[in-house]
């Protein structure tokens, strides 16, 4: 079969319209997510499965998605699995809290896509189960924190400076890591 | 024939437009890699400097935060290549483990498995088989990153015989 070089042209342009109309029907909602000025911030909408990275990748996988000692990602239909690094709370704090009750669930997460032009990440700032309308901040680190450390519950806002696995580090290697001498020569200088 | 081979052009156009191929799923390597333990957040945000800041002596306490926090550790190769640490000895990342605490910020020798994922590097660390210590001592240059890891309060008590 042989088409003039314009049906060709014509054939071609409906088949890239096509293309369009189906990556816009795939589109996500529009993002919600406040900025936080970060390299290469791109607001997002991810939606997909809540996967346990070790287990997609690894294929050794506990019982849900690690019970909170994995890191979580998200697997999209398409195949593309995003490692999600943070919360939304601006406290040093990861988003495996608020992920973990939707292991292997189908969910929509909204938040930042951060990193350089290798290697991106995500903050997830919200996230909701797919269907559902209202979604729920990613805030749950700090809750986790005071159940698990009842009497330093009213300090879960700077919850780094009272956290015993971090004082008992800072105890033995110091601020610097490098010894607590090293701490007390560059207090010196302050 | 130059319209098939068009055809198949346009058909490859739509699939890839449309994200319905699926990306391989990530083989694995067994690796050893040398480099500094270092927090992704800060490393890969921005949000507390440039990358030679949110390295080493300078940002340890910051680093020990993250790592506590349950943020992402990664090894930073000799190579220039960030990894993202997934498992270390047998132990998921996510705090609790006081291991990764205490070798934030230390030039170590990781073996273990190493995944490419989506352009992602990531690795499960069967092994520390070597470990410096911190071997990038850049607090005289920049400080404690951010301030607010070494309280004025903690600086005075240092400072005291």
């Amino acid at each position: 079969m042989t088409l003039s070089p314009l049906r060709r042209k014509m054939s071609l342009a409906v088949l890239f319209i096509a293309a369009l109309t189906m990556n816009a029907g795939a589109q996500e909602p529009k993002s919600q997510a406040e900025s936080w000025g970060l390299q290469n911030e791109a607001a997002t909408v991810v939606s997909g499965r809540v996967v346990d990275m070790v287990c997609e990748l690894a294929k050794d996988c506990p019982p849900q998605c690690g019970a909170g000692t994995r890191q979580l990602g998200i697997l999209t239909p398409a195949g593309k699995l995003v490692l999600v690094v943070k919360n939304s709370q601006p406290l040093f704090t990861g988003a495996v809290p608020d992920l973990l009750p939707y292991c292997q669930k189908l969910v929509d997460v909204d938040g930042l896509m951060t990193g350089d032009d290798n290697t991106r990440v995500m903050q997830v700032q919200l996230v909701r189960e797919q269907g559902a309308t209202a979604w729920n901040r990613t805030e749950l680190w700090t809750r986790q924190w005071q159940s698990r450390n009842p009497t330093l519950a009213p300090m879960a806002e700077e919850w780094f400076y009272h956290d015993p696995r971090v004082i008992k580090e800072i105890e033995q290697r110091g601020y610097l890591g490098l010894g607590n001498a090293a701490d007390r020569e560059f207090a010196r200088t302050r | 024939m130059a319209y098939r081979q068009g055809l198949k052009q346009a058909i490859a156009v739509v699939f890839t437009a449309s994200g319905l191929i699926a990306h391989p799923a990530g083989a694995n390597e067994r690796v050893q890699i040398t480099g500094e333990i270092i927090d992704t957040w800060c490393y890969l945000s921005g949000v507390m400097g440039g990358p030679d800041a949110v390295v080493g002596s300078a940002h340890h306490t910051c680093a020990v935060w993250c790592a506590a926090g349950g943020i992402p550790v990664g090894l930073l190769g000799e190579d220039g290549k960030l990894y993202m640490v997934l498992k270390l000895e047998g132990a998921g990342t996510v705090a609790g483990g006081e291991r990764i605490l205490s070798i934030q910020s230390h030039k170590v020798t990781a073996d273990g498995q190493l995944y490419l994922r989506d352009g992602l590097n990531y690795l499960i660390v069967d092994k520390v088989v070597a470990d410096a210590g911190i071997t990038v001592r850049n607090h005289e240059d920049f400080g404690v990153v951010p301030p607010t890891s070494l309280p004025d309060a903690e600086i005075e008590r240092l400072k005291k015989p």
